[in-house]
């Protein structure tokens, strides 16, 4: 049976200003055995955290709003008990983004991709030299700037904000050209490349272990609600304003084409955040490549998000040979916005925060926090995957067999509507229902069977699922992005 | 006996030692009512001539800007540009205050130190730099519904002054209301001015100066804003609830600014007020000097900005390899640049003595921006039509910054092409060099010829 509920009567603007009301609820998330701790802050400087890394000798680099970057010198050594700050670095542009790079630091500044040099090993840069030529700041507060990250073979991606109005504002946010709105690389020559367009506000880029490219971006015009998308070379992810650089279009010409136009260039996201749902703000994806030192999760992708002051878990899943997959809230809780995380050797997993300009769920003005796990095995979904019935779910520990019922999931899914409006209410949404639903012999996956629609996202609650332990998820809810079935 | 007391009065921070104050006021038992009155409008038309406000400017700066500071916010004295007069707001109060003086405070009686024209000068300097609302009152209205639109045959439930003379929306204390706000309101006489309330520009707030209703500069979208007069005019704002969505904060900001709404000169109310007294982040030069990367009012987008511990202080355009600011006196106030969204520049504190466009720039060939070092000094590199350059500047002496251009390396064709900058051509400036000619093109030399090369530019002691 296909009934339609839960008809958002959302207007856009109530989705921009009552996400507060995703507060009302007090309680935290967290799964059992992690926990936050906070670390102590240098004195009288203001450490909005937006830029964030940890060298391979333990040292934690942050980078600030204000234009400094600090150091706790040996912060991720785990013996190390009386960790130092120095500051490596000031006067700077407003850093959005850090990279430890062997032995200098890169920050994205807004006007400037630079290089940090400490030439007489004192802890303070003495060089700050420009990397890279080739875009434009115009002095708008909203062109930040976002990486970089590199690869193995030695070229930097970062990406670069779109301005709040300019010249070729189609709605909201604009390009008064220089690149805008687009992510770029420096290759091993030093040289300038776009890369892919139609970013609008990209504030997280994360390269994975297997040196594949992606980017998150927050909801806005013709962003239903934030998302994360893999990229590939000379794409374009969906804000129109970042065209008027491209070499087969125009000023002109981007003003003539309709939504249908840009809809027909654009790449559909590899993952939605539902917007008050998951993710109001997504900063950058890491991977957990701590091999197993930060619990069950190996390998999956861990988002921030400033506005829940949260991370959050995604999970991949290539079908048709396309990235997809689903988000679910991993921990909640933390003192302040959420934008940077990092994992460091040690299995810790550290918080770069700021809450200035728009709203958090956290209280304080800005920190350091870092998520540790004590070895505890919690009962959570690990994963989930598409199947050709419907979804595979498996758990980190055994399920009570009983609870494998289809009435333990209620389903719903929806669509978005991309056009010039900022963000998107749902679209046909509906209830799905589970017809059936099988415990695999391990007593770890449950395979659900239901009728799956491509071009919706899915909110799947699981629960009446209970471990054999009778212990349950402390998340119980997932949205998956189906953008195919498997063909 | 003036000089002495202008002397200590600067020493000490407005305390005159050693000044005959009179016990009998000029005004005190010989001014009546008429007289005042007399004064105000001598005053007030002194307050819009530029000659007399000229005159009063540098007398203000002599006499009043140790305790008032230079843009009259006040220090060790009063905010004198402000909607707050605790001596009386009136013209003659002013004249009457600077006359007699407040010597348990620490400021002397002026009637002995400067003439009745010289205070009359101050006087109308100061009331030409007052800022905002006076005589500020309300009223507030109760609405019918959300759909009721007009305030025709109401009457408020609330009236009164505000003494702070700031409008206050947090004062209906009811769902639906109108509120309306009106007074005496000041702004600058030497340019454009905008009157911006933040917030979206509903249809049902509105604006009469003088009587007469005022178009917004923009019907759509956010930041109701209109057109000011210059100077003195009478302001009504009258704001109705009616139709809001629930999610609007109706404590609304508001601002005057200028023209192109590329700053904040002043708040209008209340809630504006507090976060511009939040605003405040002065980064100086102590023992060595310092580097700001920031939003710079009036400077184009990437500027660098350099304060020197001598209080001299430029700023270096690397995509022109140009030195396109300088000022003396204190370097800048950052606290606009990194508040809320940052889409506020940072202000230079004191006056520019040249600014972009203009500028100590190379006048040909390209240049190539690669990044500056910071050691004890601050050193910018960049490539000048292929030749090594970089740039230092030091100060020896107050008012006086040498820059200097040290040749790294020559080009790969070793040609020693002449270089040349422009040199802004401010009156106020000097430019000197051995290592190089200085004529009407500006200063150059030729870098084959030495490895260092200086130009020294001394600022006359009048324009700090």
């Amino acid at each position: 049976m296909k009934a339609t509920l839960f008809v958002s009567k959302s207007l856009v603007v109530s989705v921009l200003f009552t996400f507060y009301s995703a507060f009302a609820d007090n309680s935290f998330t967290a799964p059992k055995g992690y926990s936050i701790e906070t670390i102590s802050l240098p004195e009288n400087t203001k450490m909005n955290i937006a830029g964030l890394d940890v060298a391979s000798n333990g040292d934690v680099y942050a980078a600030t709003r204000l234009g400094e970057v600090w150091v706790l010198k040996g912060g991720a050594d785990i013996s190390n008990t009386t960790p130092i700050w120095r500051r490596f670095a000031d006067g700077l542009h407003e850093v959005t983004g850090l990279l430890v790079d062997d032995d200098s630091i890169m920050v994205a500044q807004k006007p400037e991709l630079t290089r940090l040099v400490d030439t007489n090993s004192d802890d303070i840069a003495e060089q700050y030299l420009r990397v890279v030529k080739g875009w434009k700041f115009h002095n708008n507060y909203h062109e930040y700037h976002y990486g970089p990250v590199k690869d193995n073979e030695g070229n930097y991606y970062a990406a670069l904000n779109l301005a709040h109005g300019g010249k070729t504002s189609l709605a909201m946010m604009g390009s008064d050209g220089g690149w805008r709105g687009w992510m770029y690389q420096v290759n091993t020559k030093g040289e300038f490349v776009p890369y892919a367009s139609g970013l609008r506000s990209p504030a997280g880029i994360g390269i994975s272990p297997s040196q594949e490219l992606f980017f998150t971006d927050n909801q806005g015009d013709w962003i239903a609600t934030s998302k994360l998308h893999y990229v590939e070379k000379g794409k374009f992810y969906g804000h129109p304003a970042s065209l008027i650089d491209h070499p087969d279009y125009s000023f002109d010409k981007v003003h003539n084409m309709t939504a249908g136009d840009f809809a027909a260039l654009a790449e559909p996201p590899t993952v939605w955040f539902p917007h008050r749902e998951v993710a109001n703000s997504p900063g950058n994806p890491v991977w957990d490549t701590t091999d197993g030192q930060f619990g069950p999760f190996a390998g999956q992708m861990f988002i921030p998000d400033y506005t829940f002051s949260s991370i959050f878990r995604v999970m991949l899943d290539k079908v048709n040979g396309q990235y997809q997959g689903a988000a679910m809230n991993f921990m909640d809780g933390f003192q302040s916005g959420n934008i940077r995380i990092q994992f460091d050797d040690n299995g810790q997993l550290w918080v770069g925060q700021t809450a200035r300009g728009w709203p958090t769920r956290g209280n304080k003005p800005f920190g350091l926090q870092k998520v540790v796990w004590n070895g505890e095995q919690a009962f959570e979904l690990q994963n989930i995957k598409l199947t050709r019935a419907g979804f595979s779910l498996t758990f980190t520990d055994t399920i009570d067999e009983t609870s494998v019922v289809p009435d333990a999931f209620s389903i719903h899914q929806w669509r978005y509507r991309y056009s010039k409006e900022y963000g998107s209410p749902k679209l046909d949404e509906q209830i799905i229902e589970v017809t059936d639903t099988v415990l695999s012999e391990d007593k770890k996956t449950i395979n659900i069977s239901l009728p799956l629609t491509p071009n919706r996202v899915l909110s799947i609650a699981f629960d009446g699922i209970a471990a054999n332990s009778q212990q349950t998820p402390s998340t119980t809810e997932l949205f998956y992005t189906l953008n195919q079935v498997i063909h | 006996m003036r000089l002495s007391c202008r002397l200590l009065f600067t020493l000490f921070l407005g305390v005159c030692i050693g000044v005959n104050v009179s016990a009998q006021s000029e005004v005190n038992g010989t001014t009546s009512l008429s007289l005042d009155a007399q004064l105000d409008e001598e005053l007030r038309a002194l307050s819009i001539d530029k000659t007399t406000l000229a005159q009063g400017k540098n007398k203000y700066i002599l006499y009043c800007l140790a305790c008032h500071a230079k843009d009259l916010s006040g220090g060790n004295g009063f905010n004198l540009k402000d909607g707050v007069w605790v001596h009386g707001n009136r013209p003659s109060d002013l004249f009457n205050s600077v006359s007699r003086g407040f010597l348990a405070q620490g400021m002397p009686s002026f009637k002995d130190i400067l003439s009745e024209n010289d205070r009359k000068q101050i006087v109308a300097y100061v009331m030409s730099k007052r800022e905002g609302f006076d005589n500020l009152t309300y009223e507030v209205y109760a609405l019918d519904s959300n759909d009721d639109t007009s305030l025709v045959g109401k009457t408020p439930i609330k009236t009164g002054k505000l003494h702070d003379n700031l409008m206050d929306f947090t004062i209906p204390e009811i769902k639906e209301f109108g509120v309306v706000f009106e007074g005496d309101f000041y702004t600058y006489n030497d340019q454009p001015t905008r009157f911006r309330m933040g917030g979206r520009a509903f249809d049902l707030m509105t604006l009469e100066i003088d009587g007469e209703s005022v178009e917004k500069l923009w019907k759509k979208g956010w930041n109701p804003t209109w057109l000011l007069k210059p100077g003195k005019q009478y302001i009504k704002l009258t704001y109705l609830s009616s139709k809001n969505p629930d999610y609007l904060d109706t404590n609304f900001l508001g601002y005057v600014t200028p023209e192109d709404g590329s700053i904040k000169y002043f708040a209008t109310t209340a809630r504006a007020q507090g976060l511009m007294a939040n605003r405040t982040y002065n980064i100086e030069a102590k023992a060595h000097p310092v580097l700001q990367r920031k939003k710079i009012h009036k400077l184009p987008a990437g500027t660098i900005s350099v304060g020197l511990p001598e209080k001299v202080n430029f700023a270096f355009d690397p995509s022109k390899c140009a030195i396109n600011a300088l000022w003396v006196g204190d370097f800048l106030n950052i606290g606009p640049n990194i508040d809320r969204r940052t889409g506020d520049p940072s202000l230079p504190l004191s006056e520019f003595i040249f600014f972009a466009p203009n500028g100590i720039s190379p006048s040909q060939g390209n240049c190539e921006y690669l990044g500056y070092a910071r050691n004890q000094n601050i050193r910018f590199n960049y490539l000048l039509n292929g030749i090594d350059v970089s740039l230092s500047a030091n100060s020896l002496e107050k008012h006086r910054i040498s820059f200097i251009f040290e040749i790294k390396k020559l080009d790969v064709d070793g040609e020693n092409k002449k270089m040349t900058f422009s040199l802004p051509d401010i009156p106020s400036l000097k430019y000197l060099s051995e290592d190089g000619a200085i004529d009407e093109l500006g200063w150059s030399f030729y870098p084959k010829e030495n490895t260092s090369f200086k130009l020294d530019v001394l600022v006359s002691k009048d324009s700090s």
